[in-house]
């Protein structure tokens, strides 16, 4: 028996073992063996300080708030067919990377009455980054699930498209200081197709299509009854007009 | 009130019970970096919430949430493992025996326990291990699980954990030895 072994037969903090005869020959080793014995009741004395002294903060009653916020926004009444979780921050860093394209092409707060101020966009785009990263999303494919949770937050009844080659994956809710929007995210593919509504009219005439693209994202917008609805995606512009009258056409519906 | 009213309390109640415990689990899981903790937590908080009726034994509520807590935090680095193509390297027996055997005991372990101080040092030791060492050291030596649960909520064996730990509290040692020492020379002065 060498020590070795002797120390992996006796290692500490196992609980009863069998007193197999391999066992017995280490205890005998362990016994004769300043090492071994110096060995365990280091092992001990180890376990012992760093349990001791290692520090125990509590958790912080903001972030307690939040973690039970995080909770309480995720108790959906559904049938528990779909899944329910806070979206990843790649899907987040996507939406708001999304959110910048589309609202500044779509000049979104400087719709109904109030002047454009971009400094003010900015700002709202800084608070709703911040609001996302604690915030939690849906995940579903779940289109009744989506609209019950969008119903549930927004001022306003939003009605989920359903595109032939999209997979629809979940929804959030966008707020700045005034009001409150929604995004409802697809797959297309592997591209990930952002639906918007926001409330205001943005400009052209109602129901006309309007096109705009930048950093390699289109944007296809329109408004109707006093929302603003807007396709983003890394998609041809030809696709996403297709997408936008398909929209367009099942809200007429 | 509704059952799924009464599920979300009774798991808010149990969730509450335990929150500092994986609050400061979770901190030191994470380095000691609150805003990834409580990333980590909140992730662990929902998967545990909607999961929660798999919660037979409310005995077991402890267990099960650091269970959930620790897979959380092993997948994540996992992940983070893949994208920079690093690998762990557990011991396998022979080599752990042989880790074993080379352990040298301190002349005076109690003076040198004696000079750590207020946990500060030793935390900053902690950060600075590897993930499954410090997940380890931290689940039984500071939560006081067996080995055998700190196994499965890793998902390894038994004597992983225990090469773990040894591993563990020998580099912890090695970190405090120096600092330890420093302050014997400078009480000295």
């Amino acid at each position: 028996m060498n020590c070795g072994r002797a120390r992996r037969l006796l290692w500490p903090d196992t609980g009863p073992r069998e007193a197999t005869p391999e066992v017995v020959a280490a205890r005998e080793h362990a016994a004769g063996c300043d090492g071994c014995t110096h060995f365990l009741a280091d092992m001990h004395r180890m376990a012992e300080e760093i349990g001791r002294r290692a520090p125990r903060p509590t958790a912080p009653a903001e972030v307690r708030n939040r973690l039970f916020q995080a909770i309480a926004r995720v108790r959906i009444p559904s049938g528990g067919r779909a899944r329910s979780s806070r979206l990843r921050p790649p899907a987040i860093a996507g939406i708001v990377a999304l959110l910048v394209v589309g609202l500044s092409l779509l000049g979104y707060l400087g719709v109904r009455g109030g002047s454009p101020d971009r400094n003010d966009a900015l700002g709202s785009i800084v608070e709703d980054r911040l609001r996302s990263q604690r915030g939690a999303g849906l995940a579903s494919s779940d289109s009744a699930q989506v609209t019950e949770w969008l119903t549930e937050r927004l001022p306003f009844a939003v009605q989920i498209p359903i595109f032939p080659e999209a997979r629809l994956t979940g929804a959030r809710v966008l707020v700045d200081s005034r009001r409150s929007g929604a995004v409802v995210e697809y797959l297309v593919g592997e591209r990930v197709l952002s639906y918007y509504i926001l409330p205001g009219d943005g400009p052209g005439l109602q129901g006309e299509i309007r096109l705009a693209s930048t950093n390699g994202y289109h944007v296809a917008s329109w408004h109707d009854s006093g929302l603003t609805h807007a396709l983003v995606a890394a998609l041809p512009e030809s696709k996403l007009v297709e997408l936008a009258r398909y929209c367009i056409h099942q809200m007429m519906g | 009130m509704t059952r799924r009213t009464q599920s979300a309390r009774a798991f808010e109640e149990v969730f509450a019970e335990h929150l500092d415990a994986l609050f400061r689990t979770a901190l030191r899981l994470c380095r000691g970096n609150e805003a990834d903790a409580e990333d980590l937590l909140q992730d662990s908080a929902l998967r545990a919430y909607t999961s929660f009726e798999q919660l037979r034994d409310s005995s077991a509520a402890r267990a099960w949430l650091f269970t959930i807590l620790s897979r959380t935090h092993l997948n994540r680095v996992r992940s983070a493992r893949r994208r920079t193509e690093a690998t762990s390297t557990d011991l396998d027996e022979s080599a752990f025996e042989s880790a074993l055997a080379t352990w040298a005991p301190l002349r005076t372990p109690a003076e040198q326990v004696e000079q750590w101080e207020l946990g500060e040092q030793l935390a900053r030791a902690l950060d600075e291990l590897p993930d499954e060492l410090r997940a380890a050291v931290w689940l039984v030596d500071v939560e006081g699980f067996t080995q055998r649960e700190a196994a499965g909520m890793n998902d390894v064996p038994e004597g992983t954990i225990a090469s773990r730990l040894f591993r563990a509290r020998r580099q912890l040692r090695t970190a405090l030895e120096t600092p330890a020492r420093e302050a014997r020379i400078w009480r000295k002065q």
